[in-house]
Order: structure tokens, then sequence, then C-alpha cells
């Protein structure tokens, strides 16, 4: 891991809008990962961790906030210019994941290359190896439905690493498989960043955060400087979680004050934090 | 614009898609493509060929590829035997029929009537004197006889008769349009000209469709000619077979016009000698043909469209995958143009192969039997090509437009499957 910014973000603001209803998801946040680092997004369902990782991968765009990728404010790129960043600099591991289903798992490593304007024959040699690498054999011209989970998650991490993007995305990508597939995707991921790759990670599953770099925990739509833990060092004390969450608290009572448009939804949201610190 | 690595990847995406497809799905839009271009090129292809099958048989059947008959106000054409043998002489000009023309007046059941008060069954024919061989080789009217037997050089009284003379044939009852009843093979009949009157037998009856012929009586020309005393022989026409891979008919005529032939005659190709109404209605057909057509090519472009569309909107998630991962919204879309490229052109080569294979030969061979013509299907080569290019782009439009309102939907809403 180097020193250098590969991604910063600065004040990310991300608000839904149904007819007059707003649902603000992401408010505010910072978030910055080195280059070679391996930064795992973690947090509860619904806090907003692949929001913040939609908006950092360029797949969604901010209502406020600026991101910069190597030194490119990528928020300020033309819709043709956005494409072209994130086939370029930029890999993907989704969930479920998200293989063409016409295509052979070789073909479906091949596309960045080729939309690279690499010839198909350098684009599927180049795949190839990718895909040996990642343990394949004769599988790599199956098509997605003949492939197990971990072999098509592992296709998705070959199709999202083949064209050497300066920062990989995944997305939950341990979410659909079993434990044994789950680690065999988790090793790969990390003898990638052993290798020097970026890699930004949302999970929810706090044994492989664990195994990243730093843990950044997303909070309702915060990440509160105390989130950014570094993996090496034991986790927040009880003391440190409980300052948070009266953080927090007081800023929704402040919220109340004002005229919110959603009133019902707010007093929802004080309940659920006061449960929460009840059982804290 | 589109690049050309978008036109790349569009086109290994489009035919994996196709290839990886459900095969019957796929046979059957190129089915659907194929019934299409049929009812593009056929429809109208038949209207007109009833049309066509009436202009070829007047040309096969009366007029040939010139035909030289009587100026308005002459009964003859002077020095017809000059005439034809400027025609013999002219290299490509393969047989020449010259038939003496008459009106005169058919009468049928005078023998048979009983009560003299009744009246006797007149109907009004034009009489040609032909010679049989001749007309033979011109018009082939041996092949129209649908009766009895064709005419010999050497017959005195015997006549062939067209079946629009006769109510057998032409079982229409009205005043203005009056044919013999009950006259048959071997039947005897009055034939009045002027003041000449001579009593005949129906020898053959000829069905040519072409109601110049059908509604003649043919008899041994120097029969004729000697009850008109035409001692001139100067004739009414004269029909031209002329070898066109040896000399134009147009050169033919010129020839004629050159020689003054124009001064005692019309001399007309056999396109010049067709009916105008004919024209008119081969206009009104291909209209109506094009009209009918334009239907079936809507239902195409409209089935083209929701198919595309179903196919584009079921993957509208892999769709935003490949935007997510950088493939460009124009490859995507191309794809889905190249798919309905292939089901257009596949659809219309086979569309093609039956037409000019299967059923031109089929329509020639087995006309299609319509009282005033042997409908064909024409359909000429510029015309069906121009119809081919017309389907292939529409379709081309029917496949990329419901893929530009798909990819051209939010990325991430794509991938999550949200509205």
């Amino acid at each position: 891991m180097k020193n250098k910014l590969i991604i910063k973000s600065k004040n990310i603001v991300r608000t839904f809008y149904s007819g007059k209803i707003e649902t603000p998801v992401l408010k505010g946040v910072d978030f910055s990962a080195k280059e070679g680092e391996f930064v795992s997004i973690m947090g509860r369902s619904g806090a907003g961790k692949s929001t913040l990782i939609f908006q950092l991968s360029l797949l969604d765009v901010p209502n406020e906030g600026e991101i910069i990728v190597d030194g490119v404010n990528i928020l300020k790129l033309s819709k043709n210019e956005k494409t072209k960043f994130r086939r370029e600099e930029m890999g993907y591991v989704f969930q479920d994941y998200a293989l063409v289903p016409e295509l052979t798992a070789l073909e479906n490593v091949a596309l960045p290359l080729l939309m690279q304007g690499h010839s198909t024959a350098h684009a599927y040699k180049k795949s190839k190896e990718i895909l040996i690498e990642l343990g394949f054999d004769i599988q790599i011209n199956n098509l997605p439905s003949q492939l197990s989970g971990g072999e098509q998650q592992r296709v998705s991490i070959g199709r999202a690493i083949v064209h050497k993007p300066k920062i990989l995305f995944a997305d939950e990508p341990t979410a659909n498989l079993d434990a044994t597939s789950a680690r065999v995707v988790i090793d790969l991921l990390k003898k990638l960043n052993k290798e020097g790759q970026t890699i930004i990670m949302v999970t929810h599953e706090e044994e492989y955060g664990k195994e990243t770099n730093r843990i950044v925990e997303v909070i309702d739509g915060e990440i509160p400087e105390i989130s950014k833990i570094k993996t090496k060092n034991p986790k927040p004390s009880v003391g440190q979680r409980k300052r948070i969450v009266k953080k927090k608290v007081s800023k929704t009572k402040s919220k109340i004050k004002k005229p919110v448009i959603n009133k019902l939804k707010v007093s929802v949201k004080k309940k659920k934090v006061v449960k929460v610190m009840k059982k804290k | 614009m589109i690049d050309t690595t978008s036109i790349k990847v569009g086109w290994f995406l489009g035919i994996r898609q196709l290839k990886r497809s459900s095969l019957w799905s796929t046979v059957l839009i190129i089915v659907i493509m194929t019934l299409t271009f049929l009812n593009l090129v056929v429809v109208s292809g038949l209207l007109v060929g009833l049309i066509e099958g009436a202009v070829s048989a007047a040309k096969d059947r009366y007029t040939g590829d010139l035909i030289i008959s009587t100026l308005e106000e002459k009964d003859f054409i002077e020095n017809s035997r000059e005439v034809v043998s400027i025609l013999e002489s002219i290299p490509g000009v393969e047989t020449v029929s010259p038939r003496y023309i008459a009106s005169g007046v058919l009468q049928s059941n005078y023998k048979e009537r009983t009560n003299f008060n009744n009246d006797i069954e007149e109907a009004a024919a034009i009489i040609a004197g032909i010679d049989p061989t001749k007309e033979n080789r011109v018009t082939g009217i041996e092949s129209t006889l649908v009766d009895g037997e064709y005419l010999e050089d050497g017959d005195f009284d015997q006549v062939v008769i067209g079946a629009l003379m006769l109510s057998e044939y032409l079982p229409i009852d009205s005043p203005g349009f009056v044919v013999l009843d009950g006259v048959e093979i071997g039947s005897e009949i009055r034939l009045r000209i002027g003041d000449i009157t001579r009593e005949v037998t129906v020898k053959g009856i000829v069905r040519s469709k072409v109601d110049e012929i059908d509604r003649r009586l043919f008899m041994v020309d120097s029969q004729l000619r000697a009850m008109i005393d035409r001692d001139d022989f100067n004739v009414g026409e004269i029909s031209v077979i002329i070898n066109t891979d040896e000399i134009s008919t147009e050169r033919v005529k010129e020839i004629l016009i050159a020689n003054g032939i124009d001064k005692v005659a019309k001399v007309q190709t056999s396109i010049d000698a067709q009916p105008k109404f004919l024209q008119d209605i081969k206009r009104t057909f291909s209209l109506l043909g094009t009209i009918i057509s334009s239907i079936g090519l809507v239902v195409a472009t409209i089935t083209v469209f929701i198919v595309i569309f179903i196919n584009a909107i079921t993957r509208r998630k892999y769709i935003g995958i490949m935007k997510g991962i950088g493939i460009s919204a124009n490859a995507i879309e191309f794809s889905y143009v190249v798919q309905s490229l292939i089901y257009a052109v596949v659809g219309s080569i086979a569309g093609v192969l039956m037409v000019y294979l299967l059923l031109i030969p089929y329509f020639a061979s087995h006309p299609i039997n319509f009282p005033f013509s042997d409908g064909i299907l024409v359909a000429p080569l510029g015309i069906t090509m121009f119809r081919l290019v017309l389907l292939i782009i529409t379709t081309m439009l029917a496949g990329y437009i419901p893929a530009r309102i798909i990819v051209g939907k939010n990325t991430l809403d794509s991938i999550l499957g949200r509205k």
C-alpha cells in the first residue's frame, strides 16, 4: 500500500425523491482510500453503504459533493467520459455476479477489453490467462448457467480486473455464496490486493471485513470519524459506540425541531434509535 | 455517431444473443419476416399479375409483337400485299398473319324455331378471314380451342367461333350483350355480311380470354374474301412476330414508318395497342397492392418492435450491468439492431428464394383462372429489391427504437431493477 490517495470524496449527499417524499441516504460523506488499499465498507442494512459505493464507482451521481479519482474530479466528466472512465479505470464485482447470460465465461471476461478496442484474439488471450489464474480450466467456454455460484463470482472478478483497473469495487461479493465459495472469493480479493490492486468492498459480514486493511462503517448515511477502523486495531469500545449513537440521536432531535416534510418517517427513525440505545 | 469499436462489440453481443437464444423463437420471427416479405411482394404482384396476364394474353393471342391495323376512316389497309412483303423482308421478322376483317351478323335458331313469329337469335360479330397456318404460328389460336377442331386451309363452310359469342360460355342475360343460345360443335349458323348470307358449320370454339378474339368468328381467308368481294387482297389487320434478339420491335416500327406504311395503316407495338384502361387498372391494382402490403409491413414492424422490446426489457438488468462496466450505449443498441437485421435479411432471402424459385414458376405454369385473364405473379427484380431494402430498414428501426428506450434508462435503476 502506498501513501498516494487514489480516491477521495468530500461531503457526498445523496437523497432520493419520490413525489414529495424525500429520503436522504447519504448525508455528507467523506471517504478516501489509498492506492493499493483494501477497504471494506460495512454497516447495517439501509445504512447507505451500497449507495456510497455506487457514488464512488460512478454508477450513480450524488446530489452534492465531489469525488476525485487519481486526480480527476469524476463528477465533472461528461456522460461519455464517465462511461470511458468506468471502462478503463474501474472494475466491478456485483453481489449476484451479473454475468451476461449469453456469453461464455471467456467472452464475459473479454468484454471490457473488446470495448477498449483490443482485438478479439488479444482479448481472448488475456481473458484466458486471467481465468486460468482464477483457477478455471475447461469451464472457460461454459455459459454462466453452467457454472456454480462461486465460479460465476470468480468469472465476475476476472471481468473486473482483466483491464487492470485503478480501483476494484465489490458490492457484497460473498452475499450469495456458501461459506466455502465465499472464502475462495475473499482469498482471491486478498491476493489481488497483495499484488497491488486497490479494492473497495461493501460487506455486511464482519468476518470478511476484518481481513481487509480498513473497515469504514456507514451509520445512517454518515461515516463518523470513529468508524474508520483499522482492522489491526481493536474494535471501538462500547463507550465509543455509545458516543457515536448519542451524536446521531442529538442530530436526529435537531432535525425534528425543523419543519420537515416527512414527519412520520423521522419519528419512526427516532423510535428506532432509542431502541438501539436501549439494546446497547 | 457510432464508432467502430461499438459496432464491433454490438455485433459480438448481437450474434451471441441470437446464437444462444431459443431456436424456435428465432425461427418464428424469421418466418414472420418471410411472410411479411411475401405479403409485400406477392399481394401486389398477383394483383398486377391479373392485368399483366391480360396484357400478355393480348400480345400472345392477338397483336403479336406488332400490329398493323386500318386507319380510322378506312375498312382495309391499302396495298396490303406490299406491306406484307416489306415486313417479310425485314430481318428478324419471324411470322406475319394478315387477317381480312368484316362486320357481320350471326343467326342461330332459325332452323329449330317452331313459331315463325318468334325472333331469330342474332348477334353481331367481327368476322376474321385468316390463313389458318400463319394465324396459328402468330397467335397459337389452336391451343385456345375449348371444343372442336381448328380450321384447315381447305375448309369451305366451316368456322371457329369465339366463346364470348355463345351463352354456354357467357351465361349473362343483358339486352346490350347478345349471345347465341344452343350453339355447339356441328351446329349450323347463318352468317350475314351486308347482303350476303351464308350458312356455315361450327367446327371449333376458342376461348383466349382476349375479348378481340373471343368475340370473333374465324373462317378461311379465301372464303371471307369471296363473301366481301375483296379481290384486291387488302386485309384489315396484320399481326407480326419478331425475333427481338435480332431486332427490336421499335426498330421494325421505325422501318415501316420510314417506308410510309403509317400513311396507309396504324402501326403499333403490342404496348401501344394496349387499351388505356388496362394501364389504369394496373396502376390502381398496384396502388391497392401497395396499401395492403404496407399494412403487412406495419404489422411486421410492430411484431419486431414487441419482440425486441420484450427481449430488451427482460434483459434490462444485464443492459445496466453492461453499461456499468463501460460498454457504450451505442454498442448495446447496435447489438439489437444486428439481431433485427439478421431476422430481416434471413427472412427476406427466404422470401426472395420462394418468390423466384417457387411462386413465379408455379403461377407461370398454373395461372390463376380469372374470367378476363390468366393471373400470373409479377415481381420485377428492381421493385422486389426495393421492397426488400424497405423491409430491412423498417425492421432495423423496429429493433433500434425499443433498444434505445431500454438502454436510455438509468444505469443503476436497471441494475437494481428499480422502475
